[in-house]
């Protein structure tokens, strides 16, 4: 709560702010956005809108576009649409100049936004598409790590077609991987989430229109992602086994790995790193505990987890030792 | 109170005045005419019906697939869309209907009025088809052992094992149906309502041990996790907020699972028992917000307030009627966890060239769960000590600086400094404090060469001393736990792409993390992630896309243990390393009508694990597995509305797992194990449909 009453009132501070202010903007490239602005001002739009586009951009285009007619984009009946304003220049910005019939030997001038060579800079192609998609999931794009490693809108989206491949969840994959192909292959392990059958889509945890969450997961936690579908293993259990409830991935890597149950080791050696109690945990498991020799049990099938089976916590009176 | 808003408008107002709106904000809201506009106002989309044949039901190659046999299968699709001038729109999307992984949706509204979607997806899960075991009422919570069955003191004892033993898939079936509505109330207000039904049905394997003593069980699955999730969002100029709510219930229909003891064991019980998951629900209350006052400064964050509660009723501490009741200081845990997770992140471009980044996060979790004792009875079997259970809570605060400085038109750098304190309760340590600096170098010395270097340092220190914990028998006060211990981590990540030509690009991402737990004789000791990534891709045109990858990865983890209770005696290694090679062609009108595919994926994984100790210097089998998955599809249309398909998977997968091949059920002494054998196979599938189009 702000308390005003006894405060002496001085006008000098917001004064001192506004010049702080002021000359912040003017050194830091307000001066040159605004003249970059003016630049842009200057451009025009065409007069006859999409119909002068579409003599040139039809369907046996070096990019087909007529099928954005069948997408949300191509809506007149709704206001925020491109085709309730500029239509194609709604988001390609004005493009009288791009447009306009040349001279011999002339270069056609690039259109603002969203072509070979774009006048405009990536950032502000994204504004073009942030200036309508901006709620919800997009409110933390800015500072974002995609949007710090300049990704553009249209790196991963496309428009121009009557299904955009990230948008539908079987196909999110290939576009993701362009960039992370080193986590789309770890879904070819022996143990992965249904991530290469594309029923689940590396949006079912991550953000990509930015979060301010480790690794740009949905959920404030990583182990809030997990208990989406996992809530069994959230307890709070009687015995808890701390290690679960801090970070799943101590023990699993979510994108694949070459254990069963995504573990990062099998058993004992993955729980002889943290567990080294005299005696059975701490005796050195070696290929002598295989089947031509012990043939042990501390080894060999479930290891550990032959007995200690509730390793994600238990609620049995009983279970501290988490066999119950 | 007018002084007071005076002192803000000001400076705001002229902050705002030099601050350039938005792109869209340029447009006049005008409507022009198109003649040339292809508006499509009727409904559109296509109906599949076809035939799929699986040469067999090998569970490694169904999972997830919905393939639940082997055999002929009809299979359909649908996908159907219309949307009129108004911004009203309907679908309807089915997807494998014939086959057990399935899903279907349903989605109606007004675009920027109103949207509501059904959806309801099914997956099988198939883990095993070799199991073996002895009981009867699988999938139930009471297994049983055949009649008359001797028990023994090994397994090598129990003389109707050969006869009772029977095989049973291990599988798990998830079925989810969501639904939601959201509606906006005009430019700024939205409202969110989504309700997912998650529902599971199953069995999966576990072990139920009576002392040195263990049997591996069908346990059953049959649970439901209810959620919900309501918001509403404000969306002003310059600023936006949402508030959220977030409700998850699971609701577990088994509370148990009891099985006859198969052996002879010290104390003797007929039974033991064991608690599934209990119940649960997690209520939260989220406020995110976003504000960007002008160009040059923008930030977000969020707030998130939850509670965690179990209350589910105790089983008894033992059935072993030899026992009898043991008393119990509460009926139910009445678990209370209290989260709280913080996140603010401010960016401001200080200059043109220099972004300055600023972030701070706070995560607690303060369980409020009553610490008691309870009477221990082990594995059914003994009366054992008293334990008061540790409701474990933790606080995690920190924050990260950072700047990222446009050295030229075409070269980035990036530097930062970021702390965190992690807080426990009943752990070894008090609190732990990590350092972390980066450095990050982006460039592209030429139109055809991206690059980027990123140096990661991380250096996590105990703050106070390791005290081990006091069980019994007593933990090796040398062994550091790895999420706990003094932690150095080293990471170097490089990435690029080079761009031959529009049509060909070729890409590099490598990782290597070294993390070095110095402090650590016994337990992990350094660990290190090594992978490279290499790809490229070749697009001559719209109608030709071709990729291909190579990827390894090679983790090495070192355990150290000591057998005599004192410095460490024996070594671990766990060595695996993983190359995975890919590539697809994707053809459309080489040959006139017709789309050919071909997608190529071969995984070669290899695990080695060596223990150096005192008596030995060994090392296991290797840990093999093969996997080369082929699709190819071609698809031939004979008119504008009908075309045929035809689909080809061959898929060959070979894994060698000492830890489970020969292991029958009574191999080993103590253990009456499943008999898992790993997946050895070549299967062939085929489909052929039909594709009509409107």
């Amino acid at each position: 709560m702000i308390r005003t009453g006894n405060r002496k009132q001085n006008d000098r501070p917001p004064l001192v702010l506004a010049g702080v202010i002021v000359l912040f903007g003017l050194f830091s490239g307000g001066i040159n956005v605004m003249a970059q602005d003016e630049t842009e001002l200057s451009l025009e739009y065409t007069a006859e809108g999409a119909d002068t586009c579409l003599a040139c951009h039809d369907e046996n285009g070096e990019v087909p576009v007529m099928d954005i007619f069948k997408t949300p984009h191509a809506v007149p009946g709704d206001a925020r649409t491109p085709f309730a304003q500029h239509q194609c220049e709604s988001c390609h910005g004005p493009g009288a100049e791009h447009g306009k019939r040349l001279r011999f030997n002339q270069e056609r001038p690039p259109i603002p936004a969203f072509g070979d060579n774009a006048l405009w800079s990536k950032q502000k192609q994204n504004g073009i598409c942030l200036d309508c998609h901006q709620r919800d999931q997009r409110m933390h794009w800015d500072g974002g790590t995609h949007e710090r490693q300049d990704v553009a809108c249209a790196d991963c989206h496309q428009v121009h077609v009557t299904e955009d491949p990230v948008t539908v969840a079987r196909r999110e994959a290939e576009v993701c991987s362009d960039c992370h192909r080193n986590v789309q292959v770890q879904s070819h392990q022996m143990s992965s989430h249904p991530m290469r059958f594309g029923d689940m889509a590396c949006s079912d945890c991550h953000q990509p229109h930015g979060s301010l969450n480790t690794a740009m997961l949905k959920e404030p936690t990583l182990n809030d992602s997990c208990y989406s579908c996992h809530a069994d293993k959230r307890g709070p259990f009687l015995w808890e086994h701390a290690p679960v409830a801090d970070d799943c991935t101590n023990c699993h890597s979510p994108h694949g790995s070459n254990h069963p149950a995504l573990l990062k080791q099998r058993p004992p050696l993955l729980c002889q790193s943290c567990h080294s109690r005299a005696g059975h945990p701490s005796i050195a498991r070696t290929s002598d505990d295989l089947p031509g020799g012990r043939a042990s049990a501390f080894l060999l099938g479930g290891s550990c987890l032959n007995c200690h089976s509730k390793v994600h916590g238990s609620n049995h009176p009983s279970g501290a030792n988490l066999s119950r | 109170m007018l002084t007071l808003k005076s002192q803000w408008i000001l400076p705001f107002g002229i902050a705002l005045a030099i601050s350039p709106g938005g792109v869209m904000a340029e447009t006049d809201g005008t409507t022009e005419e198109c003649e040339s506009c292809a508006f499509d106002w009727e409904p559109r989309g296509y109906v599949e019906a076809g035939i799929l044949w699986l040469e067999d039901d090998e569970p490694e190659f169904t999972d997830y697939r919905g393939f639940d046999r082997d055999g002929f299968f009809l299979n359909g699709a649908i996908d159907v869309i219309d949307r009129n001038e108004d911004g009203a729109y309907w679908s309807l999307e089915g997807r494998n209907l014939g086959l057990g992984s399935r899903n279907a949706a349903v989605r109606a509204g007004k675009q920027g009025t109103v949207d509501y979607f059904l959806e309801y997806q099914e997956w099988e899960h198939h883990l095993y088809d070799s199991a073996k075991t002895v009981f009867s009422g699988a999938g139930t919570e009471r297994l049983t052992l055949p009649g008359g069955w001797t028990r023994g003191d090994t397994t090598k004892d129990l003389t109707d094992l050969d006869i009772a033993l029977r095989n049973i898939d291990i599988e798990l079936e998830r079925k989810t149906l969501s639904t939601g509505l959201q509606f906006f109330q005009g430019e700024r207000w939205d409202y969110n309502f989504e309700y997912t039904a998650d529902e599971r049905d199953g069995t999966r394997l576990t072990g139920g041990s009576f002392l040195l003593r263990s049997a591996i069980l069908p346990e059953p699955v049959d649970d439901i996790t209810h959620r919900f999730d309501l918001s509403v969002g404000y969306l002003a100029n310059l600023w936006q907020l949402r508030l959220a709510y977030h409700g998850s219930f699971f609701d577990n229909d088994n509370q148990s699972l009891t099985w006859d003891n198969p052996f002879i064991v010290p104390g003797d019980t007929p039974r033991g028992r064991s608690a599934a998951a209990p119940d649960n629900s997690f209520n939260r209350l989220m406020l995110s917000g976003a504000f960007r006052p002008t160009r040059w400064l923008n930030g977000s964050g969020h707030i998130a307030v939850g509670r965690l509660e179990q209350d589910d009723s105790f089983i008894p501490a033992t059935i072993n009627p030899d026992i009898g009741p043991v008393g119990l200081p509460r009926q139910n845990l009445d678990a209370k966890v209290n989260t709280l997770n913080a996140r603010l992140r401010l960016t401001g471009n200080a200059t043109r060239r220099l972004t300055l980044n600023a972030e701070g996060f706070f995560d607690e979790r303060d369980n409020d769960t009553p610490v008691d004792s309870y009477r221990q009875v082990d594995t059914d079997l003994f009366v054992a000590e008293l334990r008061e259970n540790r409701p474990y809570s933790f606080e995690k605060s920190g924050g990260e600086l950072s700047a990222d400085y446009r050295l030229t038109n075409n070269t980035d750098v990036s530097t930062g400094y970021g702390i965190e304190r992690s807080e426990f309760t009943f752990q070894e340590v008090d609190a732990t404090d990590t350092d972390l600096y980066f450095g990050e170098l982006r460039t592209r010395p030429g139109e055809r060469v991206e690059l980027r270097l990123r140096l990661g340092w991380e250096d996590r220190d105990i703050d106070g001393s390791y005290d081990p914990l006091a069980v019994a028998p007593p933990e090796n006060p040398l062994l550091r736990k790895f999420n706990l211990a003094d932690r150095d981590r080293r990471e170097i990540r490089i990435s690029g792409n080079y761009y031959a030509s529009e049509q060909l690009s070729f890409g590099l991402n490598s990782v290597y993390a070294d993390d070095d737990y110095h402090n650590s004789l016994i337990g992990l000791t350094n660990a290190v992630d090594r992978m490279v990534t290499l790809d490229a891709s070749w697009s001559p045109g719209q109608n030709l896309n071709a990729y291909v990858y190579f990827s390894r990865q090679n983790i090495v983890s070192d355990i150290a243990g000591s057998e005599s209770f004192g410095r460490p005696d024996w070594f671990a290694m766990h060595d695996d390393t993983i190359n995975t090679l890919g590539g697809g062609v994707q053809a459309r009108e080489l040959i006139p009508h017709l789309e050919l595919g071909i997608d190529l994926a071969y995984t070669r994984s290899r695990g080695n694990i060596s223990v150096d100790s005192r008596a030995s210097d060994q090392r296991f089998p290797q840990l093999e597995a093969d996997r080369i998955s082929t699709r190819i599809y071609g698809e031939y249309s004979v008119s504008d509305r009908w075309s045929y398909r035809l689909d080809y998977w061959l898929e060959h997968y070979q894994q060698q797992d000492f830890f489970n091949d020969g292991v029958a059920p009574d191999t080993t002494d103590n253990v009456l194990t499943a008999g898992l054998q790993s997946p050895d196979y070549v299967i062939h599938a085929a489909g052929i449909s039909a594709r009509y189009r409107f």
